[in-house]
C-alpha cells in the first residue's frame, strides 16, 4: 500500500517542491500517521541529542515532523525553527479534551508567526475511532479558526491514523490548495 | 505556573544538601578555580516574593559570583569540554553521595530514589536506556526525576556544560514535553546550587536557556531538519531568539529583573554557548558497552529513537564513555547477565522495529519493476497467483459460514458466463508500459517464452494487450510464443467500434462486441475471473452458460483465503500446456479483484430493447482512480435472473466491505467555493467585494479506499448489522446535504449572476452536486443490497 500511496502523492503533488511541517503535541498520533503513509524516511547519519525530529519525503515533497510540547514559556523559542513552509499540518488528539486547550495555544503560537503567514493549514482531528472523540466541526469550533485566521486557508479533517481514513483526504486537500504557487 | 503548585515543596526547591559544596571546592570542570575569585559584587536582593517564603537559603547565604568572571571562565573552558566527563565521573563526586546514608522516611520517596539511582547507574530494567529520558520526563514520575537530578549534583556553572554533562549520563532524546520537565527540574536545581548568577533565583529563565541550547543543538546538528532559505542558526539569531523568549517570560511574570541591564552580558554568555555547540554536538550517551552489538542490530531497523549508528560513531562513544562503560560493567556483574536487559530492550522496541521493517520493505517495493496496477505486488491478483493468503475483507459472522457455500445467493455466485474482453484488456493493461512497435512486442515475447512463469504471466497481459493494436504479424508471433498465455484468448485483433472508443458501457448494443466465456465467482468480497478456454475438453462451464444455473454448484471446501485449493468441479484446464494443468495455472490464470466501492447494475433495468433475447447484461463499475481512469467490466448471462443475482451479490459484498466515507463530509474549512454565508448571507456583497473573493476549486478528496486492494489488513471493519445502520444514517445525511445544496443554488445565481466568476462558481456547484449524488446513489444501492441480504439470514 505504501508504494501506491507514494505514487499517489507523486501524482498529487507532481514536481512541485513543498515543505510540509507536521506538528502536534506528543501522543497526537503523528508517528502513526507517518507510518500509515509509509513515506520514504530520509536516513540520518547519527541520532541527535534533543528532540525527535522526523523527516519523510516523496520526491520534492518533504515532511518535517516535530513535536512541540512544552510550557508556555518555551514557545517563543520555537519560532525560528519553522522555516518557509508551504503547508502546516497540525495533528490533534480529538479524544483528549483535557489537552485540547494546550493544543490550541500551541497551534496559535505557531500559526501567528510571521513566517507562517502564507501557509495552508490542515488540522487532522485524529483518533476519530475513539468513542469520545470530538467531531471535526466541534474541533473547529473549539479552535475558533474561522474567527481568528484571516490570511491562511485552513481545513479540519477527521482522521483515524490507524485505518488511514482522512489521511489521503487531507493530503489531497493540501494538493488542491497549493497547486497555483 | 501550573506545575509549580505541585512541585514547590521545600524539599524540592531546596534540595537536601547532602554534601554542600564548600566554597573552595571546585566542582565545575570548566571553572576550575575562579568560581569565587571575584566575589566582590553584592548579592542581589531576592527578586520576587513568592519564593522567599519557601526558604531559598542558598540565595541568602551564597556569595555572589561575578558575572564577568563566570563568563570569562566559561570562555576559558569552552575548548576543553570534550574532556568533560572525566572530572565528573561518579568516582569522585557521586559515589560519595551514594555512600552517604540517605534513608528517606517516606516509602514512596525511597522507591523514587531507588528507581532514580537505578537509572543513574543505568540498570533500570523496566525500559531500555534509550527510554530513560522519556520515563523521567513523564508527569507521574516527577518524584523520580527530582531524585535523579539530585544524583547529578553538583551541576556545572556553565549551562552548556550542564547539558553536556546530562547528555553524557543519560540518553537524552525524548518527547519535547518530557525534555521540558527534565530541564525544568534541572534549572530548579541549578539556581539552588548557583543562586548568585545574573539569573538569580529565576529558574524559569534558566529553563528557557537550557531549552534554547537544546534546540540549538538540534538545529546545528540534526540532519533531519528541513531548513528554509535561512540556513542554520547564526550566533546572532540564537542570541536574539533566546533573549526574545526571556523577555517574553519576564514581561509575562512581571519579574523585577531588569533584562536590559544584563542583556549584554547574557549575549556574551550565549555566544559562548553557541560556539561550544557549534564545535561539537552534545554527546549522546551510548548505553552499555556489552549491549552495543545488540543495540546496533536493533537500531538497524530504523527505530524511532536511533537510526543505524555508524561503527565509527559507536567507537567514538566507546572511548569517550569509557568511564560509563566501566561503571556499567561493574553494574552488570552485580545484576547478572546483561542479556536480560537487552532482551527487554528488544521486546519493548518491537513495535518500532516493525515500523522500520515495513518502511524498508516499502522502499524495496518501490523499485520500478512492477508496473501494472492489477498485477503489481500485494494486490489480490498477485497474492492469489502466488499462493499468498488473501486477507479477509470483512468480519465473518456466524451466518456467513453456511451462506458462503451456497451458490446463487447473495453470498456466493459462481458460474460460467461471458465477459466483454475489451474491458478486461483495459483492466489488465492499465498503467502498463505499452509496446509501441510490433518489434518490441516480438522481442519481448521471445524473451519471455523462456523466462519464468511468474514474470511472463504479467507481461503476457501487456503483450496480448498490445497485440490488439499491433500488426497482424506481431499478433501471430505473439500467439505462437505464448501458447500458455494468460489472456491469449484476447489475442485476436479486431476493429474498434464506436462504442468502445467512447468507453461507455453500451456494448450490449454493439453487435461486434466480443463476449468471451469466463467463470465468474463472487465470494467473500472479491470477484474471481477465470478464463475458460474455448473448445477445451471440459466444456461444462460453457454448457452451463446456456442452461439455467444448476442450483448449487459444488463449492470447494473453503480453506481460509484460498477458494480454489483443489481442482474444482468446473475444471479450467490450460489445454495447450499439459504440465500447466495444475492449481498453479488455475491461480495464475485468474484475475482477482476486491469489490471496495464497486457497484454493479443490471443493464436491462435501464435500457429496454425490443429483442426477445433471454440474455441479460450487467456491469461492474470500479471506483475512479487518481488518474481518473474508471474501470467497467461488462458481463452477459443466459438469463435475466442470473444477472440480477450477480448484481445483488456484487452489491452486497461491495456494500459490506466499503467503509462509509464520513471524513469527506465532516470537513470544516474556510475555503470559498462561492456559497459560504459570507458571500450569500443576509447582507449581500457588493460586486466589488465579490470580485475580491478568492475562489477555490471544489474537488472531491481522495480516500484511503483507493488502496485497500494493496492492504493486508483492512481497518475499520464492522459487523453487518452496524454497517446497515451506518448506511442508513449516512444516506439520510446525504439526502439532507443534497437538499441543502439545491436550496443554495438560487442564491448563488442571484449573487454571482453578473460576476465574471459566475461560471467558476457554477462549476463548483455542479461538481459538488454530482459528487453528492453519486455518493448517494452508491450508498443507497449498498443499503438496499445489505438489507435484502439481512432478510435472508436464517434466524
Amino acid at each position: 500500500m505504501g508504494n501506491s500511496i507514494s505514487k499517489t502523492l507523486g501524482k498529487l503533488f507532481g514536481s512541485r517542491e513543498m515543505k510540509i511541517l507536521m506538528l502536534g503535541l506528543d501522543n497526537a498520533g503523528k508517528t502513526t500517521i507517518l507510518y500509515k503513509l509509509k513515506l520514504n524516511r530520509i536516513k540520518t547519519s547519527t541520532p541527535t541529542v534533543g528532540f525527535n525530529v522526523e523527516t519523510v519525503s516523496y520526491k520534492n515533497v518533504k515532511f518535517n515532523m516535530w513535536d512541540v510540547g512544552g510550557q508556555e514559556r518555551l514557545r517563543p523559542l520555537w519560532r525560528h525553527y519553522f522555516p518557509a513552509t508551504t503547508a502546516l499540518i497540525f495533528v490533534i488528539d480529538s479524544s483528549d479534551t483535557e489537552r485540547l486547550n494546550e493544543a490550541k495555544e500551541e497551534l496559535y503560537s505557531i500559526i501567528s508567526e510571521k513566517e507562517m503567514e502564507n501557509v495552508v493549514l490542515l488540522v487532522w482531528a485524529n483518533k476519530q475511532d475513539l468513542k469520545n472523540a470530538m467531531k471535526p466541526q466541534e474541533v473547529s469550533d473549539f479552535l475558533q479558526l474561522s474567527e481568528n485566521l484571516k490570511n491562511q486557508l485552513w481545513c479540519v479533517i477527521g482522521s483515524n491514523a490507524l485505518s488511514g481514513q482522512g489521511l489521503l483526504e487531507g493530503l489531497s486537500w493540501i494538493s488542491n490548495n497549493t497547486s497555483k504557487k | 505556573m501550573t506545575e509549580e503548585d505541585s512541585v514547590r515543596q521545600p524539599s524540592i526547591l531546596v534540595p537536601r544538601r547532602r554534601a554542600p559544596p564548600t566554597l573552595n571546592q571546585s566542582l565545575d570542570p570548566l571553572h576550575p578555580k575562579n568560581q569565587f575569585s571575584n566575589g566582590s559584587q553584592a548579592p542581589m536582593p531576592l527578586p520576587y516574593g513568592g519564593f522567599g517564603s519557601l526558604g531559598r537559603e542558598g540565595a541568602l547565604l551564597g556569595p555572589a559570583i561575578s558575572r564577568s568572571s563566570t563568563l570569562n571562565s566559561a570562555s576559558a573552558g569552552s575548548g576543553e569540554f570534550g574532556r568533560l566527563e572525566k572530572p565528573l565521573t561518579p568516582g569522585t563526586t557521586v559515589v560519595s553521595e551514594k555512600v552517604e546514608p540517605e534513608e528517606p522516611k517516606e516509602p514512596k520517596r525511597s522507591e523514587a530514589y531507588h528507581i532514580a539511582s537505578e537509572i543513574y547507574r543505568n540498570t533500570f530494567q523496566k525500559y531500555p536506556y534509550t527510554g530513560y529520558a522519556d520515563y523521567l520526563g513523564q508527569k507521574d514520575n516527577a518524584a523520580v526525576l527530582r531524585e535523579y537530578i539530585q544524583l547529578l549534583r553538583p551541576l556545572p556553572v556553565s549551562l552548556a556544560s550542564v547539558l553536556i554533562y546530562l547528555s553524557s549520563q543519560l540518553y537524552f532524546i525524548a518527547e519535547a514535553q518530557n525534555i521540558d520537565r527534565i530541564l525544568e527540574q534541572i534549572s530548579k536545581e541549578w539556581v539552588a546550587e548557583h543562586p548568585d548568577t545574573k539569573w538569580e533565583e529565576n529558574y524559569e529563565i534558566v529553563h528557557i536557556i537550557l531549552f534554547s541550547i537544546l534546540i540549538l543543538n538540534s538545529d546545528l546538528h540534526n540532519d533531519n531538519i528541513i531548513r528554509g532559505k535561512n540556513d542554520k542558526f547564526s550566533s546572532r539569531t540564537f542570541i536574539d531568539n533566546t533573549l526574545y523568549a526571556i523577555e517574553k517570560e519576564v514581561s509575562r511574570q512581571y519579574k523585577e529583573i531588569d533584562i536590559d541591564d544584563i542583556k549584554q552580558q547574557a549575549a556574551v554568555e550565549f555566544a559562548e554557548y553557541y560556539d561550544i555547540l557549534r564545535n561539537s554536538p552534545l554527546p549522546l550517551f551510548s548505553g552499555k558497552r556489552v549491549s552495543l552489538m545488540k543495540q546496533r542490530r536493533n537500531s538497524s531497523g530504523l527505530s524511532r529513537h536511533s537510526s543505524l549508528r555508524s561503527v565509527s560513531h559507536v567507537r567514538r562513544f566507546e572511548t569517550a564513555d569509557s568511564q560509563n562503560s566501566q561503571r556499567n560493567s561493574v553494574d552488570q556483574t552485580r545484576l547478572g547477565p546483561p542479556a536480560v536487559a537487552t532482551n527487554r530492550h528488544s521486546r519493548s522496541r518491537s513495535r518500532s522495529m516493525n515500523i522500520g521493517g515495513a518502511l524498508s520493505r516499502s522502499n524495496s517495493v518501490s523499485s520500478r519493476k512492477t508496473v501494472s496496477s492489477t498485477f503489481s505486488k500485494s494486490t489480490a491478483s498477485w497474492k492469489y497467483r502466488h499462493n499468498q493468503p488473501l486477507p479477509q475483507l470483512y468480519i465473518k459472522e456466524d451466518f456467513d459460514e453456511n451462506l458462503n457455500r451456497q451458490n446463487n445467493t447473495m453470498w456466493l455466485m459462481d458460474d460460467g458466463i461471458r465477459i466483454n474482453e475489451v474491458d478486461l484488456l483495459k483492466l489488465t493493461r492499465k498503467n502498463k508500459h505499452q509496446h509501441s512497435s510490433s518489434n518490441s512486442a516480438n522481442n519481448n515475447s521471445e524473451n519471455e517464452s523462456g523466462s519464468a512463469n511468474a514474470v511472463s504471466n504479467t507481461s503476457l497481459v501487456s503483450n496480448s494487450a498490445s497485440s490488439l493494436t499491433a500488426s497482424a504479424t506481431s499478433v501471430a508471433s505473439a500467439a505462437k510464443s505464448h501458447s500458455l498465455g494468460l489472456f491469449k484468448w484476447f489475442r485476436r485483433s479486431k476493429h474498434k467500434t464506436l462504442y468502445q472508443d467512447a468507453g461507455k458501457s453500451m456494448t450490449y448494443l454493439d453487435n461486434t462486441c466480443r463476449w468471451v466465456k469466463a467463470r465468474i465467482r463472487v465470494s467473500e468480497g472479491r470477484i474471481f475471473i477465470f478464463r475458460i478456454t474455448p473448445g477445451a475438453p471440459t466444456a461444462r462451464a460453457a454448457s452451463s452458460y446456456n442452461t439455467k444455473p444448476k442450483g448449487a454448484l459444488q463449492s470447494p471446501p473453503l480453506s481460509p483465503g484460498r477458494v480454489f485449493s483443489s481442482p474444482s468441479s468446473m475444471s479450467l484446464p490450460a489445454a495447450h500446456n499439459a504440465s500447466a494443468a495444475t492449481n498453479d495455472t488455475i491461480q495464475k490464470d485468474c484475475l482477482v479483484l476486491n469489490l471496495f466501492e464497486c457497484t454493479a447494475s443490471l443493464v436491462q433495468e435501464n435500457i429496454i430493447t425490443g429483442s426477445h433475447s433471454q440474455k441479460a447484461n450487467f456491469t461492474l463499475t470500479f471506483p475512479r482512480k487518481i488518474n481518473a481512469v474508471q474501470t467497467n467490466l461488462e458481463f452477459e448471462t443466459g438469463s435475466y435472473e442470473e444477472a440480477q443475482n450477480y448484481v445483488d451479490c456484487l452489491n452486497f459484498w461491495a456494500g459490506r466491505l466499503s467503509p462509509v466515507p464520513v471524513q469527506q463530509f465532516e470537513i470544516v474549512s474556510n475555503e470559498e467555493y462561492g456559497w459560504s454565508d459570507r458571500v450569500i448571507g443576509d447582507t449581500p456583497m457588493t460586486s466589488m467585494a465579490l470580485s475580491n473573493v478568492k475562489l477555490c476549486e471544489w474537488k472531491p478528496l481522495l480516500t484511503m479506499e483507493l488502496f485497500y486492494d494493496h492492504m493486508d489488513e483492512i481497518p475499520g471493519m464492522i459487523p453487518l448489522e452496524e454497517k446497515i445502520e451506518e448506511l442508513q444514517v449516512f444516506t439520510d445525511k446525504l439526502r439532507q446535504l443534497i437538499d441543502a445544496h439545491n436550496d443554495v443554488k438560487p442564491l448563488i445565481v442571484a449573487t454571482w449572476d453578473r460576476s465574471p466568476k459566475f461560471d467558476r462558481v457554477m462549476d463548483n456547484w455542479n461538481e459538488k452536486y454530482l459528487f453528492l449524488n453519486s455518493q448517494y446513489d452508491k450508498r443507497i444501492i449498498y443499503f438496499g443490497a445489505l438489507q435484502k441480504a439481512a432478510g435472508r439470514i436464517p434466524q
